[in-house]
């Protein structure tokens, strides 16, 4: 039995951070939303999310007020074909903007996301990420990330003829 | 299960083994900063594996999942059960390395979430992402990576034998790039660059008949003169003739169609074999028509590494005649013949399914012409002097035998019929595409290509529209017409072979020219093919069947399957 949309939900973050939430905005994390239909009683005590911290959860929480209402997309199911094509840049303009923040706090989200289990979110993050890297070479997309080049010169080498024919498509 | 440590522990892997992580080692963490954990054990993503390394006796494996982190208490927990140091890690487990070791930035997503980023790229930034680092590299081979990849393609760009599951990610890879490397190629060839050409040797005067490039442009097919169907694997390096059906006798000419099954996971198809024996001890010719059952032959990894036939059906072709055209759609077998006797031409129809003995019943089209085409069970589309016709074959009396005085059989009319042009005079016709919702054909005909779009409506009428897509008055002799979404024409008088592209379009459709280049093709038999997806294009010539692969325009490397 679902209750009243207007139950106030308390959470506590690593950092012992609380937030006082409604319920049903909280419950676009599908984490959560098990959580809360496995307890049967009201519980005073807050909810303890060891993975997320508080500046995070404040990020995942306005996303989660700006979503509240729309239909969770249902659990497990392949995206449909449609979905499947719908090229990467498909972000709504609300997201985009909510999803320009720093690389920490972009992968920390995709971090929480993929913890709370909010799957739209996580698709926000990842879609985000991928345009990063979209249409950079490989030393843009190193120094872009601080990525460590760990190849052996003949195998960056190998790997640099096997891909240059690709070049400029 | 998810497990964090409230604060991350700060040690450093020793840099000399920063570089040896791949695939995994063995050693102990050292320095002040260790004490709490002596034993840290990164777990591979399958239990099974970390079972088959036998990482050390003693250890009750939790049950982990990809993605799990250690906590102090488990990994205390290890380093009481086995009192020893014991660091592995594992390439699948890497990113767990990187998070205790305090690795920031893109690479501390564990390999499930990058794998999530990484499938929302496309082709071309893969292979750019593949040369950042060894870890991303891995990743960019996955196959969730590269099936998502071929499904967000359009349908038709790309044609797999097998059901998409039974490939593996090297090989969806090698597959899906081969199109974009087939691509490439064409642009480089009307750059003035030439198609690598291999000569397949077979003589021209062995070969009994128009040959089939079956769609996906592997696998060749064609009849020899001793009534055998031959095909070729176009697949491996150097590609040789492998019987598909038993030699059978000497045959004159053998007509060939193929009915692909589009339901089925693997490639299947029906084959249509029309071929006159001429042997010597009997006075007549024999012209006989059999209906083959083909599918791919799978090994254990479920790759279709060959082909097989089953013959289904056969019977003598009643009237006896020269078969000059055949269409094979389901249950309905077509044929154009040009009856022994008086030459004319009959469209016989027959339900071959149902064929048991002589005097099988059958329907004949009269008045018929050559270029003819099955288009729906019982509908027949015909190319003639005085139009595109529509005839229901029901329309056609069933008979048993072939009457004695064929000016007995009656005429059939079409119930719909479109002039194109009022001197429309049509050369040759492909084969039949369905494509949105509607029947699409490609026909030469007053020296130009046109596209036939016959419409079903809903209310049970049929539509017919022309368009002219190409005006090619040099065309001396037949354009061939569409294998998977392109043609090639060959315009003699110069010796090039232009290859044109077509793309259906809902109201049309639409071409341009690909590629140009020299070739000495010979015209008898007279075919060409080109599959568009695999960069393949067969042209007969003086030394053989010259094969073009136009994927390996340029300097071949790269990926293999």
């Amino acid at each position: 039995m679902a209750a009243p949309a207007t139950q106030q939900i308390k959470i506590r973050c690593n950092d012992e951070k609380e937030f006082t939430v409604d319920r049903d905005v909280l419950e676009r994390s599908v984490l959560i939303k098990n959580m809360l239909e496995d307890v049967t009683e009201q519980q005073d005590a807050p909810i303890p999310l060891p993975n997320v911290s508080g500046p995070v959860m404040a990020k995942v929480l306005e996303y989660c007020t700006h979503h509240r209402g729309e239909p969770l997309p249902s659990a497990d199911t392949e995206q449909s074909q449609d979905e499947t094509r719908k090229r990467t840049t498909d972000i709504s303009e609300w997201d985009q903007k909510f999803i320009t923040v720093d690389q920490e706090m972009l992968f920390e989200i995709i971090l929480a996301a993929n913890y709370l289990d909010i799957k739209s979110l996580l698709d926000v993050g990842c879609k985000t990420v991928a345009n990063m890297i979209k249409g950079k070479t490989p030393e843009e997309i190193r120094k872009l990330f601080n990525i460590v080049n760990d190849f052996t010169p003949e195998e960056e080498a190998q790997i640099k003829k096997e891909n240059e024919w690709a070049e400029d498509r | 299960m998810q497990l964090c440590p409230k604060s991350r522990p700060k040690f450093k892997l020793p840099n000399r083994h920063r570089s040896r992580i791949d695939p995994f080692w063995c050693g102990g963490p050292r320095g002040p900063n260790c004490t709490l954990f002596s034993a840290v054990i990164f777990i591979p993503t399958s239990t099974t594996m970390a079972t088959s390394l036998n990482i050390t006796a003693g250890i009750t494996l939790l049950t982990v999942e990809p993605g799990i982190i250690l906590t102090r208490e488990i990994a205390t927990f290890l380093h009481h059960r086995t009192r020893r140091l014991l660091f592995l890690c594992l390439r699948n487990a890497r990113c767990l390395a990187r998070q205790w070791t305090g690795e920031r930035g893109l690479l501390r997503l564990p390999d499930e979430l990058l794998t999530q980023v990484v499938k929302q790229l496309e082709w071309q930034d893969l292979l750019q992402i593949r040369q950042t680092c060894q870890r991303l590299n891995y990743i960019s081979k996955s196959l969730s990576v590269w099936r998502r990849v071929v499904e967000r393609e359009p349908p038709g760009l790309l044609w797999l034998e097998c059901p998409i599951g039974a490939y593996s990610s090297n090989h969806l890879e090698f597959l899906f790039l081969r199109r974009q490397r087939a691509e490439l190629g064409y642009e480089m060839v009307a750059k003035g660059a030439e198609p690598r050409r291999q000569v397949i040797p077979v003589s021209m005067r062995d070969i009994a008949g128009p040959a089939h490039l079956v769609r996906g442009g592997r696998w060749l097919l064609f009849a020899t003169h001793t009534g055998s169907i031959v095909y070729y694997d176009l697949e491996v390096e150097t590609p040789v003739a492998q019987t598909l059906t038993p030699e059978h006798g000497d045959d004159d000419l053998v007509m060939i169609a193929v009915d692909m099954d589009p339901t089925s996971p693997t490639l299947q198809f029906n084959l249509a074999i029309s071929r006159r024996s001429t042997n010597p001890t009997i006075d007549t010719p024999k012209d006989m028509v059999e209906v083959w059952h083909v599918g791919l032959v799978l090994d254990r990894n479920e790759h279709g590494i060959s082909l097989r036939a089953e013959r289904l059906a056969s019977f003598d072709q009643e009237p006896p005649g020269w078969c000059c055209k055949i269409s094979l759609l389901g249950e309905q077998l077509a044929m154009t013949i040009s009856e022994m006797h008086d030459r004319t031409l009959y469209i016989v129809a027959v339900s071959w399914r149902s064929i048991r003995k002589r005097d099988y019943p059958k329907r004949i089209i009269h008045p018929a012409t050559e270029q003819m085409c099955l288009l729906q069970p019982n509908v027949l589309l015909m190319a003639a002097k005085d139009g595109i016709h529509l005839t229901s074959l029901l329309s056609a009396p069933e008979v048993t035998t072939w009457p004695r005085d064929p000016s007995s059989i009656p005429q059939t009319a079409p119930f719909l019929t479109a002039l194109p042009f009022k001197r429309f005079s049509p050369h040759n016709l492909s084969d039949r595409i369905v494509f949105s919702g509607s029947f699409r054909f490609l026909i030469h005909a007053n020296l130009r290509v046109l596209a036939i779009i016959v419409r079903h409506q809903a209310d049970g009428n049929y539509h017919i529209e022309t368009l002219e897509i190409l005006d090619a008055p040099d065309v001396q002799y037949d354009v061939q017409l569409p294998v998977s979404g392109a043609f090639v024409a060959t315009w003699p008088k110069d010796g090039d072979v232009h290859l044109r592209q077509f793309s259906w379009e809902e109201n049309g459709a639409s071409s341009f020219p690909v590629a140009q280049f020299k070739a000495s093709p010979c015209y008898d038999p007279y075919f060409q093919l080109f599959d568009i997806v695999s960069g393949r294009l067969l042209i007969p010539d003086a030394q053989g069947l010259a094969l073009y692969d136009f994927t390996r325009t340029f300097a071949p490397s790269g990926t293999s399957i």
